[in-house]
């Protein structure tokens, strides 16, 4: 056995039998598991509430009876967000994001139906969840573990006797480094392997999605290894190491995150529900309306384009031709507003990404909701294809009563077979390549810190310099 | 003691770790305070905005009651061209405690078209991310960041000594350690609550003149100093056995994790599994089916484009009218059904929270500042209440096939609501026991403390 095996067996037999530190990590495990058992079920019961809701809603659509297009198109249909599986690893902004999205005519309304509306517990730190568990509970374990992984051979006056063994400086801390990143390997290793036999479990997943969200969790808990180690390496004793790695925990897996938010938010502010509306309105005012100010011109162009002379001589639905103009209009409005919300939603991003700076967590988090299908882009592609389902269900609706209502207009009656020929919405979630291209930043952030955490590792071995003589 | 105190801030203003701690703080709360400024001022903006909106509504409605040229067939349909904004009074401290500031809705428009479940259907821009991860509020500070400053500078209060062996010294010379152990208290305590009064005062003098800020803000401070002193009591205490400095910071910063991350969370899922809320797609698919139940016959949403005559046009809005009101009767189950179950999760979370202090100190300081779920709920029901007798008042004109005149204005219901602001006092109360609590242990052990 050589002597960097042999350091490796002793420090792996003391975390053993520190008491401690087994029942904090027996905690951290527990937690994993309940937050693991409580994502499973929750999903679990979304998707097969929203697979009901879908099924008796299709027959209260189908069921309707004789009604206006246009009757039919307020009333509408819903659209409703679907979970992935890998939620269950990382639900992401899913609980603060809307679910359904009510898809009416003339309007383009919000997502709604947000969890977080009637969830009553709002944590200090970020929802509960394996992502949770891993990102904050996991570092502040693997600090405890390594605080004294160095430094307490330095307090003991057994680092002497391994340095003079002839390990050599870089022998001991590659020896550490094993024996902390087995610990946490096999910790976070077990909830996550659990974790992803579950989302396995929950649903189809894509597996290169999940061994990708695999391999950010351990380069991140390797950054996190090396760091601590480090620290230990170069503090007095394992209670200063242990109070600095606490601090620096503090400062980039809590702090730094949520100032990043604070500073987005101050750098780049989204309007406020009643400003984006009042816009939205006064927009909607400004154009010509085909049912107001906008009529006599709208009646012209069609008139012109029919040939005709007379309204009435139209062998068409006016009325429905009113509005689809209206729609269109209406859709150029909302084009505009909404991509300044989500173009201030970008910005607001960007700003965050300053904060990988002094942390990787948000890199990770990035990396984690992502391929989870629970980050920002995969919201706004939901709610951009709800838009593109609207405006095609509704133009559907005006399309029949245009080509079947002349001279009836809102008096003309569809009947049961074009509510069979709408079709419901299916989400069509952003391929992985799509998801990777947008990420490529933040993989290559986390590389950079794994890097720099490695060699911060290494080259604080100079400090036992001198330590074994 | 003065003179021992003194002392002891000279130590600590020399200590260089300490120096960084409230340099971090120090940071920190400055953030906080400009994440404070922010919000109250993207929330006072929003509410200029209704406002506005409220005004110019009722100056269009007051107009068009007043217009004698009118023609019937479009008067009739007033009960529907009836817009009311309902704004919920800017909380006190919002600059201090977000708390739910940033996800419930506080205003909305209502008409005779709204019902209880699209009563706040336009709110919810928020960014997600945003909400998701959280910003820097001067509750946050003192709830997780503060404790765990003091933590680092209290964790070697005594252990220190016994690590160096300076503690039987003490012992033997001075006796009990008491004195020195509040001596030692004392300073560091002050450091970190000073910057947060500093905060809280400088919130209060470029933060907006609301009625009783100032009498909150000392409540608040209270709190977040009764919080703090909890955690020095728990430092005094940990000190107090017969430990080391390492264990000592172990101890404090696995009672920190555990009081501040791993009990909030454990009771959320708990709160969760107990009282999942019922669905809200149920709800939404309740209401359609109800919707079309009731309109077996052809129901016309534009009545002012589909005819000219006052009579279809007075049956087409009566039409509407009963279809809601069936609306409402059928979803009503289902409403209160999902109103009791978030109830019960909330008293049940409220229950869970008094085994976590850092809760009972969050709800505190929420609680407080107005931003807290039960504040955000009494403005959702008295909405709710608002919209079912706004209703009633346009409804019974439909029913009775009235048109509206200028003198029913007087008579239109008017959205009034101020949320009731009840002191902690019990959650003030809890804080105060277990930090006099933990401190006379604390004391105890210091006195029994004998020279060997």
């Amino acid at each position: 056995m050589s002597i960097v095996t042999a350091i490796i067996a002793k420090d792996l037999r003391e975390l053993r039998r520190a008491r401690r530190v087994f029942a904090m990590a027996l905690l951290v495990l527990a937690l994993g598991l309940t937050a693991l058992a409580t994502s499973y079920v929750r999903i679990a019961a979304y998707e097969s509430d929203r697979a009901a809701t879908n099924v008796a809603d299709r027959a209260t659509w189908e069921a309707q009876g004789a009604r206006n297009p246009h009757s039919a198109a307020h009333f509408s249909k819903w659209a409703f967000k679907p979970l992935t599986a890998q939620a269950v690893l990382d639900p992401g902004i899913a609980a603060f994001s809307g679910s359904a999205v009510w898809m009416e005519a003339h309007n383009r309304n919000p997502a709604v139906a947000r969890p977080i509306d009637d969830q009553t517990v709002i944590l200090p730190s970020g929802d509960f969840s394996v992502a949770w568990v891993l990102q904050v509970l996991m570092p502040l374990l693997v600090a405890v573990i390594a605080a004294g992984c160095v430094a307490r051979e330095r307090e003991r006056g057994t680092l002497r006797l391994m340095l003079a063994s002839g390990v050599g400086e870089l022998g001991l801390v590659r020896a550490k480094l094993a024996s902390i990143g087995a610990v946490t390997l096999l910790l976070g290793g077990a909830i996550s392997a659990i974790g992803a036999v579950a989302a396995t479990g929950a649903g189809p997943v894509d597996p290169a999605q999940l061994v990708l969200w695999l391999i950010a969790y351990a380069a991140f808990l390797a950054i996190v290894v090396a760091v601590s180690v480090a620290v230990s390496l170069r503090a007095r004793s394992s209670g200063q190491a242990l109070m600095v790695l606490a601090g620096l925990w503090l400062f980039a897996i809590i702090l730094t995150p949520r100032a990043a938010v604070s500073l987005a938010e101050y750098a780049a502010p989204a309007p406020t529900s009643e400003k984006f509306w009042a816009d939205v309105a006064a927009a909607k005012e400004s154009y010509p309306s085909p049912f107001a100010d906008g009529m006599e011109a709208f009646g012209a162009k069609v008139m012109a384009q029919y040939g005709v002379t007379r309204l009435e001589d139209l062998p068409v639905s006016f009325g429905g031709l009113q509005l689809e103009e209206d729609e269109r209009l209406g859709n150029l409005v909302y084009d505009q507003q909404f991509a300044a919300l989500f173009a201030v939603y970008a910005r607001q991003r960007e700003w965050l990404r300053w904060a990988n700076l002094v942390s990787p967590l948000p890199a990770l988090q990035n990396i984690s909701m992502a391929l989870s299908g629970t980050d920002m882009p995969h919201q706004i592609a939901f709610q951009q294809q709800a838009e593109r389902r609207r405006r095609a269900l509704v133009t559907q609706l005006n399309t029949d009563l245009i080509e079947n209502g002349a001279g009836a207009d809102f008096d003309y009656l569809a009947g049961p077979q074009l509510w069979a020929e709408v079709k419901d919405f299916a989400f069509s979630p952003p391929s992985l390549g799509a998801t990777l291209a947008q990420l490529w930043r933040d993989a290559l952030i986390l590389l950079i810190w794994l890097v720099a955490a490695t060699l911060f590792a290494l080259r604080s071995a100079r400090h036992l310099a001198g330590e074994g003589r | 003691m003065l003179r021992l105190i003194g002392l002891e801030l000279r130590m600590v203003l020399r200590d260089r770790a300490a120096l960084c701690l409230l340099a971090v703080l120090a940071g920190a709360l400055a953030l906080a305070c400009l994440s404070g400024m922010a919000l109250i001022q993207s929330q006072a903006e929003g509410r200029a905005t209704a406002q506005v909106r409220q005004s110019e509504a009722a100056e269009q409605f007051r107009e068009r009651l007043a217009d004698a040229a009118l023609p019937p067939e479009e008067a009739i349909l007033s009960p529907y061209r009836l817009r009311s904004v309902l704004i919920a009074p800017l909380p006190v401290l919002v600059d201090f405690s977000a708390g739910r500031a940033a996800i419930d809705p506080y205003a909305t428009t209502v008409s005779m078209r709204t019902s209880r479940d699209t009563l706040f259907q336009r709110n919810g821009l928020e960014n997600p991310e945003m909400l998701m991860r959280g910003g820097i509020d001067l509750a946050f500070v003192v709830v997780v960041l503060a404790p765990l400053v003091l933590i680092g500078m209290l964790y070697g209060l005594f252990a220190a000594d016994r690590d160096s062996g300076v503690a039987r010294l003490i012992v033997a010379q001075a006796g009990s350690p008491v004195r020195l152990i509040g001596a030692r208290i004392i300073p560091r305590l002050t450091l970190v609550v000073l910057p947060i009064v500093a905060a809280v005062l400088v919130q209060l003098a470029i933060g907006p003149d609301i009625a009783g800020r100032s009498q909150a803000a000392a409540v608040w401070l209270l709190v977040a100093a009764l919080f703090l002193s909890f955690w020095a009591a728990c430092g005094a205490w940990v000190n107090s056995l017969d430990i080391g400095a390492e264990t000592a910071a172990f101890s404090l910063v696995a009672l920190w994790a555990l009081i501040t991350l791993v009990l909030p969370a454990a009771f959320s899922a708990i709160v969760q599994a107990s009282y999942p809320p019922p669905s809200r797609f149920e709800q939404i698919a309740t209401a359609r089916a109800a919707e079309v139940a009731s309109t077996e016959v052809y129901e016309n949403d534009h009545p002012e484009i589909a005819s000219d005559e006052f009579a279809s046009r007075l049956a087409s809005i009566r039409k509407t009218w009963e279809v809601a009101q069936k609306v409402e009767a059928a979803t009503a189950p289902i409403d209160r059904r999902f109103a009791a179950q978030l109830a019960a999760q909330q008293r049940f979370a409220e229950a869970l929270s008094w085994a976590s202090p850092a809760l009972v100190a969050k709800h505190a300081l929420d609680q407080t500042a107005g931003t807290d779920a039960a504040t955000g709920q009494r403005f959702r029901v008295a909405s709710e209440a608002y919209l079912t007798a706004f209703r009633r008042y346009g409804g019974g004109f439909v029913a009775r096939g009235a048109i509206m005149q200028s003198a029913d204005d007087a008579q239109l219901p008017r959205f009034s609501w101020s949320p009731a602001r009840p002191l902690p006092w019990g959650r003030i109360a809890t804080l105060l026991a277990l930090a006099a609590g933990l401190l006379a242990l604390a004391v105890r052990r210091f006195a029994r403390l004998r020279p060997i």
